[in-house]
């Protein structure tokens, strides 16, 4: 299975060929020289990319959407097969065609209304609320480096890139290898303007050669990865590029009193079980910490039992990954550690399924932020209101980005109130935190807003 | 094993000393026995796994204790007569010991800023308590002796760590003062209170130079690292006399460092900075790895058999003494993993008597002929990112 795709024009590269489980990929042999040709090539395309009309670039999204989306779809099915051979995570395709669905109009159509005001000015210079015409533009060229955490979760930033035409140089994460190459394909083929103006091009992570050499023609860089990764490419960027660096985040729940009780907690712990698996509990709105409000008629203690249950249940659902060394290893250490704290009588409890690291629940009635990230593992806290879940946070840098929450309405907005100064950025019901609406700002900042530059045209 | 400690310990001091007629697996289930009956920590934790002396059938099914949990149980055979502490960083601030050994002083560190703890109580240090220090001595000395003073020299002895008298409960500054003691010919401490102490460091070895005289340098990688970082400012370059030699402990830990490095290439970094500063080649480098939990330690056996640096370095293989079992054991399963894969040390250390002989470490390594590479510590285990980070990044 092919993990590149280049514009027309660019000879085909030597490849190479590595196996992935069942899979046979194929790997062009990367050089700074082939980086710097593909990225010639893409800005060699943008006159003609800037003379499509948005209905022609949203009417290719949709058909390449609409083509994902039909059942049993090969490309589909193809970049799945791709991301279980590299991460071992089976079943990942129903999870994320919800966000395709929201990439179709009108819901797209909305979403760049709603960033790009006035919305004709990705075209030709329009008039804005004040009277005064107005043109966005977008970059130069955009190279995106691709996490390999959930799939296809960067397509709206490159959708946006197409919409501000901006062509866009893809490299793929190891962990999905096959998907982004497959959906730029299925985006090429509707139009030849996006198939001169995208291409796909793996390198090994670390060759600052022919890192370097991507990334010197760009003038905006959108990476997503760990903090060493976003530092690695943030050094290398041009000093006059836009960078938008997608780090480290990650989701906790509070459950108020009124839902511990038997009856109700029991739905409330499947959705976070799933929040928490859903994934390989691998993404940044995976759920990583549950704060339980005392009070209730159950005591967070028990609730946790509840979790674990639940947890177990959606296990089976949602079988895991193949997790990496070092996160199983730091995994394996916080278990002993709070097993060896319950042994000691410290108001901690571990429970987890009988395999491996199946899954994981890790409760301390004091629990702070939690330890991020661990292979599927649920932290659990008790709070006694949940007024006091801010200060617990306090430690984590701002690195908690989205909020599940079950509990009365006021109280929803009450602690919503207190965690947005903290950095957060999205409240949802449990069992809808895999499922944020296009309209979030992932991670706090709309790709428009970041991207574009203005012209204004004065009277 | 029935009996006492002293018996117990008896028994591993002559097999240390290569006098006993134990082998290393009867005595090792006997101290495993012993440790059941006599240490209520390990008792409980042996049986929150359903273990106990009856239902082990051979060495690598002893319930090991991971490093973790010395940061919450007492775990001691009877009455603690000793304690040693952990930095209280290790598991989140990288490299590869978990004991307490600064990067260059005592009062500061230019260590990244380690990650919050999630737990709002408990030190974060782990205490190693044992019934006395005579084991750790024992094989400390016997150890260091074979791996980093194979000629039986006596060498003048410059120890880049802080003295026990200001660190008293840490291992490593513990271990450098019976090397001091026992094993050397002059020399002494170059970390004080305030730091290291790079001018009276530099007169030292110019003088060693002059005198023609080898010496022995040793102490934390960091302090290593922080000294040639003085040589580069001060433009000192200095010869030591053939035979000198260097031995460091901690790798990355408190090491400042732009992009995360493997452990193996930083080292081979550190000692091509000790041959353009000190003059010393690579394979009179000696990395020692061990930590607060283990009363034994392992070396690169590089003055063993002078490996050829010449050219690309073999990896350094870390060997332990007689009196220590390594297993490398799959995070997920914690099954032994097959041969070659890199997985979590667990060690079996006989000197470990007094508190537990079966510590699973936090440390990744590699089995290899006659002991396992050393792949360091998963400092944190990284997310994977697809939230904004706000911070410097945008600014390169």
């Amino acid at each position: 299975m092919k993990t590149f795709l280049l514009p027309p024009g660019v000879p085909d590269p030597p490849v190479r060929f590595r196996q992935a489980g069942r899979l046979e990929l194929e790997y062009p042999e990367t050089t700074p020289a082939l980086a710097d040709a593909v990225s010639a090539s893409l800005i060699g395309a943008r006159p003609a990319l800037l003379e499509l009309r948005t209905e022609a670039i949203l009417r290719a999204i949709d058909d390449a959407v609409v083509e994902w989306s039909a059942p049993g779809s090969p490309a589909c099915r193809a970049a799945e097969e791709g991301f279980t051979a590299a991460t071992g995570i089976p079943g990942v395709t129903a999870p994320f065609l919800p966000l395709l669905n929201a990439l179709r109009p009108p819901a797209i159509r909305d979403w760049v209304r709603q960033e790009v005001k006035p919305f004709g000015a990705l075209e030709r210079f329009s008039p804005a609320e004040d009277g005064a015409p107005v043109r966005a533009v977008g970059p130069r060229l955009a190279v995106h480096v691709l996490p390999g955490n959930v799939p296809l979760v960067w397509l709206p930033t490159l959708a946006a890139c197409l919409l501000m035409r901006t062509p866009c140089l893809v490299k793929p994460a190891a962990d999905d290898p096959c998907t982004p190459a497959l959906f730029v394909a299925s985006l090429a083929k509707r139009l030849p303007e996006l198939a001169a103006a995208l291409a796909v091009l793996p390198w090994d992570g670390g060759d600052t050669a022919v890192e370097e050499s991507a990334l010197e023609r760009s003038s905006a860089v959108i990476v997503y990865g760990s903090d060493s990764t976003l530092r690695a490419v943030a050094r290398r960027v041009p000093p006059d590029a836009k960078l938008l660096a997608h780090g480290p985040r990650y989701a906790v729940g509070a459950i108020g009193r009124e839902m511990a009780s038997p009856g109700r907690i029991e739905a409330v712990a499947d959705a976070a079980a799933r929040d928490a698996l859903l994934y390989d509990g691998r993404g940044c709105l995976s759920l990583a910490a549950v704060y339980v409000e005392r009070g209730g008629l159950l005591e967070p203690a028990e609730t946790v039992a509840v979790l674990g249950r639940a947890m177990e249940r959606a296990s089976a659902d949602l079988p895991p990954g193949k997790p990496d060394t070092e996160t199983a290893a730091v995994t394996q250490s916080w278990r002993a550690r709070i097993r060896a704290r319950a042994l000691a009588g410290k108001p901690s409890a571990i429970f987890a399924g009988p395999r491996g690291l199946d899954w994981t629940v890790l409760y301390d009635a004091e629990l702070a932020a939690p330890a991020v990230p661990l292979v599927r593992t649920l932290w659990v806290g008790a709070v006694g209101t949940l007024e006091e879940i801010p200060s617990r946070l306090a430690g984590c840098g701002g690195t908690v980005h989205a909020l599940a929450f079950s509990g009365p309405e006021p109280r929803r907005l009450d602690l919503a109130e207190r965690l947005a100064p903290a950095g957060l950025t999205r409240v949802c019901p449990f069992g809808r935190m895999q499922e944020p609406p296009l309209i979030w700002p992932h991670g706090g900042a709309s790709p428009f807003k970041r991207l574009l530059d203005w012209a204004r045209m004065e009277r | 094993m029935t009996g006492d400690f002293p018996s117990v310990q008896a028994r591993v001091l002559e097999f240390i000393a290569g006098t006993g007629q134990d082998s290393f697996d009867d005595l090792a289930r006997a101290v495993f026995e012993f440790q059941y009956v006599n240490n209520p920590g390990y008792r409980r934790w042996c049986e929150a796994f359903g273990r106990d002396p009856s239902r082990v059938s051979a060495l690598g099914e002893i319930p090991a204790v991971p490093t973790a949990v010395f940061k919450e149980l007492d775990l001691v055979c009877g009455k603690p007569g000793v304690e040693f502490r952990t930095s209280g960083t290790s598991g989140v601030a990288g490299g590869n010991a978990g004991r307490a050994s600064l990067a260059t002083g005592v009062g500061g560190t230019n260590a990244w800023p380690a990650s919050p703890s999630p737990l709002a109580s408990g030190s974060g240090q782990g205490r190693h308590l044992a019934p006395s220090m005579d084991l750790y001595r024992a094989s400390a000395l016997a150890h260091f002796r074979r791996c980093v003073l194979p000629e039986g020299w006596k060498m003048r002895t410059l120890l880049l760590a802080p003295p026990p008298e200001l660190r008293p409960m840490s291992s490593l500054s513990r271990m450098l003062g019976w090397i001091l003691e026992e094993c050397a010919e002059g020399g002494g401490w170059f970390v004080t209170q305030a730091g290291l102490e790079h001018e009276r460091l530099a007169s030292a070895l110019l003088d060693a130079q002059r005198g023609g005289i080898p010496v022995l340098l040793a102490g934390t990688t960091a302090a290593f690292v922080d000294f040639f970082d003085y040589c580069d400012r001060t433009g000192l370059r200095i010869g030591l006399p053939g035979g000198s030699r260097l031995m460091d402990t901690g790798g990355l830990k408190g090491v400042r460092r732009e992009e995360r490095v493997s452990l193996a290439d930083f080292q081979a970094w550190v000692y091509r900075r000790a041959t353009e500063c000190l003059g010393i080649p690579a394979d009179r480098s000696v990395n020692e790895y061990g930590m607060t939990e283990l009363f034994s330690q392992f070396y690169d056996p590089v003055l063993l058999n002078r490996p050829d640096y010449s050219g690309k370095s073999p990896p350094r293989i870390k060997t332990g003494p007689a009196w220590t079992r390594t297993f490398v054991i799959d995070p997920v399963t914690l099954d032994p993993v097959t041969e070659g894969e890199k997985g979590l040390l667990m060690h079996l250390d006989l000197a470990n008597a007094g508190s537990v002989m079966a510590v699973m470490t936090e440390d990744l390594g590699i089995a290899a002929p006659g002991g396992f590479v050393l792949c360091g510590r998963p400092a944190w285990a990284e997310g994977r990112g697809c939230g904004l980070t706000f911070s410097e990044l945008a600014g390169g």
